[in-house]
């Protein structure tokens, strides 16, 4: 790096996967994927530049240092000069606490429990496919810096889920455990966490998998999802994609100050309107907790060798807080909340979520649906589409309960809700407390270009809103 | 170009290898500064091994023989703890290959100051009241193929693109450019588009309801590309999770819609092979309204082991043909209603139904008598595609190139439906 270079770091990183899927007790995709690269990050003149080569010999690594260094001299005059927060050069290691090694467990076993599930949801009946999958990463990482920062990280990541999916010809149903993604994406589904194998036996597959099939199957039976304005319960597999929605993108810093406006858009949560900005009722508290254990948004230290740490994006319902790089807290005079990240050693660390929950509440889930006379219940993202600057939404879900005299009633098809985010969010009026509480892990976070993909947490609980519009009209 | 068949010894028989070297070059900005720029080099080695009626992928990020060695040694485990499974081939070297130009030096070539030129050369042409965003990228690809069947395929492509957003006192502006050369990319094209939805007409409001609608070609990119994943794979046709499922031959879309897949012709983004070496084929899918094919394995549109947008065979280089009317014509067809440069986030509620959801983004403009009159706000629109497509009365003459994550390629031009229902408004918030 040469000597004009106001600030340098250097990610090496190996990430090794292996998904295996299996559908219909027949063995699908077993993979293992390696991949092992360096990227370079040289900030001359106030400008950045940026570098990844998978080829790590010394010329080429010389190399990738050289066209750093270009891409940052031709950016001169083209752009404000770029300052950093401060941080501390901090020299550590961390390790996931693991249990069990996901990678030393035999394929066999994870395929055997994996078949078992499939069949246990399909139990014999027609028109049920079922799809099992379970996936593993592990990123060990380097990271320094010219400030004298020299941070190893191994973060490893266990996840598993079921999706059963009942077809009469005419309608196709589906239902998940224990959370959804879309249905293009095979494998990867399901509930993660930075853990071992032991989170894999927590889920408890074979216990859920004949509930799945069965709900999947009741659904082509069950009524649509009405068009109305009622009282909306999201269960808490759903909240967790409400939460990643709503607050989440919204409260990263780079997308507020307009770095994000070429693919991912701005966010109605900008810089003047914290302290000021009512985004929601005052029962509502979200956060971003990267020290939270055993979520998939944890880690020890982020791609710029900040410290994880606990953020609070809305305080009683008021909008106080941003998850923040270096680069984009000093636009605030501010300190990073530790919340670049990186997909990988070719990618550049932007602002991503990293566990972003809703606070517990102090109702229990069974007193606010007796206290709701009318409503829904719905649960489990089937889809979702938000516009870009993160106010009008609507959420597909799996499956919905119909709600009438405080009891949980008929099946509902084909749930959707919508909504503009603050006016959604100002109709809550119970939050469920932390017996219903539950750390989910999405590894499925689009963001950036080239795209990124960042594994995420999110602390969930049940939570109740009025008014809301739910089917399609 | 590396040596396949040795590689493929050390993978022993039988055994399918895929290679890709990858360079790309991205400049990336926002409010008309430059917020990053990305540079990478990488090699991607994919290996599959089928012992037994078994199979199992492996990747890496290298070609050192050792690791090649790795590889297969990490395969071998996997493969001798898994049940036996079914019938597993290899594709067969057979088929003619497209002998389309897809590599350019000017974009091969390209620097991070042909990059930071053309950023320049944009802030020059928009006012200074006017702030841009976008990127412009370019990449160079090898990608090669081969099996111990004696399938050997290779070839080098490059892509080049400018994608720009400019905003102004009325809202935003887009355009978007690709091409595989970078010296013929129509730059002046993007300018012209982003100049014309940012134009100094008024705000208005507009009220909920279903409205007469002309798509900007980005825009009917996006819808066409969504309806040809969920409905005209193969295997989503013969599974019956397709809206045209057991429709061959019947009508599905209005007669002004002719939709073709063609990896081979130039005017997209062609490419001569999928991920398993086999030749990209032409697919007629509608001829004038009538569902006339779906793509398969067959056809060359196999997609990657662990791709994020699903294991079934897909449309990966769509062609809506043109018609006879000038955007001009297309807006006085109008008569009244709205102008919609480019749809954002959509996504799929339900598949079988081609119900979709999602919210315009940048130009939303009202045309009154013909005549764009004034901007609009944006809005969330939820409708069935096959409702959308039924209703193009008239198909523009000018295409566009565009992409999506999920497709190579598609070439569009503009399109007037009859019905487009307007749920929620997003007004000043």
């Amino acid at each position: 790096v040469p000597s004009s270079a106001t600030y340098a770091d250097v990610r090496v990183v190996r990430r090794r996967h292996e998904g295996l899927h299996v559908e219909n007790e027949r063995v699908g995709q077993v993979l293992t994927e390696e991949s092992d690269g360096v990227g370079v990050r040289v900030l001359i003149n106030g400008q950045w530049g940026f570098a990844a080569t998978s080829r790590t010999a010394a010329e080429d690594l010389e190399a990738a240092v050289r066209r750093a260094v270009e891409q940052a001299h031709a950016a001169d005059g083209l752009g404000r000069p770029i300052r950093l927060a401060p941080s501390l050069a901090v020299q550590a290691t961390y390790a996931t606490p693991v249990k069990r090694d996901p990678f030393a467990v035999p394929v066999s076993q994870k395929v055997d429990l994996l078949l078992h599930a499939t069949r246990a949801m399909a139990d014999g009946q027609k028109g049920i496919k079922g799809e099992a999958s379970m996936d593993f990463y592990r990123d060990t990482k380097v990271f320094a810096n010219t400030e004298g920062a020299l941070i190893e990280q191994t973060l490893t990541e266990s996840g598993a889920g079921l999706m059963a999916t009942a077809s009469d010809g005419a309608d196709l149903q589906r239902r998940s455990y224990p959370q959804g993604v879309p249905r293009a994406i095979r494998g990867q589904r399901g509930d993660f966490a930075t853990a071992g194998y032991e989170h894999i036996e927590r889920l408890e597959l074979l216990t859920h998998a004949p509930r799945v099939g069965q709900e999947a199957l009741a659904l082509h039976a069950a009524a649509p999802c009405p068009a109305t304005n009622t009282t909306l319960i999201v269960g808490g597999a759903q909240m967790a994609q409400l939460v990643h929605e709503c607050a989440g993108h919204p409260a990263e810093l780079d997308r507020a100050l307009g770095a994000e406006a070429s693919t991912a858009g701005g966010t109605f949560m900008e810089p003047g309107r914290r302290g000021t900005l009512r985004w929601g009722s005052d029962l509502v508290t979200i956060v971003a907790d990267a020290t939270l254990a055993g979520g998939l948004g944890s880690f020890a230290y982020d791609d710029e060798g900040v410290a994880s740490q606990r953020t609070v994006l809305v305080d009683h319902g008021l909008f106080v807080g941003y998850m923040s790089s270096r680069q984009s807290a000093a636009e605030l005079d501010s300190v990073s909340s530790g919340a670049a990240r990186a997909d990988g050693w070719n990618r550049v660390p932007l602002v991503r979520m990293t566990n972003v929950s809703i606070e517990p509440g102090e109702t229990s889930l069974e007193d606010i649906i007796a206290s709701t006379e009318e409503g829904v219940l719905m649960e489990t993202n089937r889809s979702l589409s938000i516009d870009d600057r993160r106010l009008s939404f609507r959420f597909g879900c799996e499956v919905g309960w119909e709600i009438r005299h405080g009891r949980i009633g008929r099946l509902l098809k084909d749930c959707t809700f919508s909504g503009i985010t603050p006016q959604f969010w100002a109709e809550c009026d119970a939050v469920a407390d932390r017996s219903s509480y539950r750390l989910y892990g999405i590894p499925s976070c689009n963001k950036g270009e080239p795209l990124q993909v960042a594994h995420i947490g999110h602390g969930t609980v049940p939570a109740r809103f009025r008014n809301a519009s739910i089917g399609v009209r | 170009m590396s040596d396949l068949s040795a590689f493929l010894e050390v993978l022993g028989s039988p055994a399918h290898l895929e290679i890709v070297e990858e360079h790309q070059e991205l400049l990336r900005f926002a409010e008309s500064s430059i917020t990053y720029q990305h540079s990478e080099n990488r090699v991607v080695v994919r290996a599959r091994l089928i012992r037994d009626g078994r199979a199992a992928w492996a990747t890496a990020t290298s070609l050192d023989r050792d690791k090649l060695h790795e590889l297969r040694q990490r395969l071998e485990s996997s493969l001798a703890l898994l049940p036996p499974g079914g019938e597993l081939d290899l594709a067969a070297p057979d088929g003619m290959i497209s002998p389309s130009i897809t590599f350019f030096d000017s974009t091969d070539r390209a620097t991070a100051q042909d990059r930071a030129n053309l950023l320049r050369e944009a802030l020059k042409t928009f006012p200074a009241n006017v702030t841009l965003g976008g990127s412009i990228s370019h990449t160079s690809v090898t990608h090669q193929v081969a099996n111990t069947r004696g399938l050997c395929r290779s070839q080098r492509r490059t892509r080049a693109g400018l994608q720009l957003i400019a905003t102004g006192k009325h809202g935003s502006s887009f355009g978007r450019v690709l091409h595989r050369d970078a010296a013929q990319l129509p730059i002046q094209q993007v300018f012209q588009d982003v100049h014309s939805g940012l134009n100094g007409r008024q705000k208005r409001g507009l009220e909920p309801g279903t409205y007469r609608a002309v798509l900007g070609s980005q825009a009917t990119i996006t819808l066409l590309a969504i309806y040809a994943q969920i409905a005209l794979g193969g295997h989503q046709y013969r599974d019956g999770t397709s809206a045209v499922s057991g429709r061959l031959g019947q009508p599905v879309t209005s007669p002004a819609i002719t939709l073709t897949d063609d990896g081979t012709d130039p005017a997209g983004l062609p490419t001569a092979f999928d991920c398993q070496g086999i030749p990209k084929q032409r697919v007629d899918l509608i001829e004038h309204g009538v569902l006339a094919g779906v793509v398969e394995n067959a056809t060359g549109h196999t997609t990657p082991p662990a791709w994020r947008f699903g294991a079934d065979p897909i449309p990966s280089h769509l062609f809506l043909a043109p018609g006879a009317a000038t955007d001009a014509e297309l807006a006085s067809a109008c008569q009244s209603g709205l102008q919609i440069q480019r749809v954002d986030y959509v996504r799929v509620l339900n598949a079988r139904q081609t119900l979709i959801t999602g919210s315009t983004r940048d130009a939303v403009q009202w045309i009154e008598a013909g005549q764009v009159v004034a901007h609009l706000p944006q809005f969330r629109f939820t409708l069935r595609l096959s409702d959308l497509l039924n209703g193009v009365e008239a198909v523009g003459q000018a295409r566009q190139r565009g992409d999506t994550v999920f497709m190579e390629s598609v070439v569009a031009p503009s399109i007037l439906v009859s019905e487009l229902p307007v749920q929620t408004v997003v007004g000043s918030f």
